[in-house]
């Protein structure tokens, strides 16, 4: 079955702690699992501040915003963080309708997420 | 295997709807074939990507839900019929019905909530149907005890007339 969805992963500058993650085509209940393991094997190798680029996340469900609220958990429980950026109007919309956006550090682009690492 | 029941394509009037219904097995790997296919069938008739997004939306946690706690069978299906009027989509997705505490928890999840719902929903995860209650304009619970059949069916109207 074609995994829907596919992680690319880029280096921050000056930021060793620090990892740009792009998020590329669907996330939903089939692919959760391979993004859970991902993400958070990212977070054991000591990447404590995740970026999400979501300039090609065409679709988000339930349940990939409940793991994308666990990813900012996760991040903060470790002293790091999980900012995401540039989210398209649809998805926004059903991270919005949830109240969920108040729960995530959601950006306009992937620069001012990472300006805001602390 | 995903089967297409029924399709029709007559749409003369607002009271005479194109209709697909299809069936597929309980498995969650058939749902994005499944939402991409209604989504596709919603857009080539004309409506507005934004309602056809919503539909898809709709369409998959509807399914997620069934898949999840409506097939307890090993050869469980999900039956899915979507008719598309000029100015709504209406939505019906079946189910063999699953464990009583499971539809006690689909009927209290589709009962009106506030903000303080809401974020009740997002800590204990039951996101699928509320996102669903909040994007549809009527969403109805349908138990046939002698069947043993669950239905939720959903109208989702579009704001702009096509």
């Amino acid at each position: 079955m074609d995994p829907q969805i596919e992680l690319e992963y880029e280096n921050v500058k000056d930021r060793a702690d620090s990892k740009l993650v792009r998020f590329v085509g669907d996330l939903d209940a089939t692919n959760v699992e391979t993004v859970l393991e991902k993400i958070c094997g990212l977070f054991n190798e000591g990447f404590l501040n995740i970026v999400a680029d979501f300039t090609k996340l065409r679709y988000v469900n339930s349940t990939g915003l409940g793991i994308l609220l666990h990813f900012s958990k996760a991040a903060k429980e470790k002293g790091g963080s999980f900012k995401i950026s540039n989210v398209n109007e649809n998805v926004y919309e059903i991270i919005e309708i949830i109240g969920a956006s108040s729960l995530l550090q959601i950006y306009d682009d992937v620069d001012a997420a990472v300006a805001s690492l602390k | 295997m995903i089967r297409l029941e029924q399709k029709t394509s007559v749409m003369t009037d607002s009271t005479t709807p194109a209709a697909i219904s299809l069936a597929f097995p309980g498995d969650l790997e058939y749902i994005p074939a499944v939402r991409k296919f209604i989504a596709e069938a919603v857009a080539s008739f004309g409506f507005n990507p934004k309602f056809v997004y919503r539909c898809e939306v709709i369409v998959d946690e509807l399914c997620n839900n069934a898949v999840t706690y409506g097939c307890v069978s090993v050869t469980a299906a999900v039956k899915l019929t979507c008719r598309l009027f000029r100015d709504r989509a209406e939505l019906a997705i079946s189910d063999e019905g699953g464990k009583k505490e499971n539809i006690v928890k689909l009927e209290q999840a589709l009962k009106d909530s506030d903000a303080a719902d809401r974020r009740q929903a997002v800590d204990k995860k039951n996101l699928g149907m509320e996102i669903v209650r909040l994007l549809a304009e009527k969403v109805d619970l349908h138990i046939d005890e002698t069947r043993g059949v669950t239905t939720v069916k959903v109208i989702k109207k579009c704001e702009e007339t096509r």
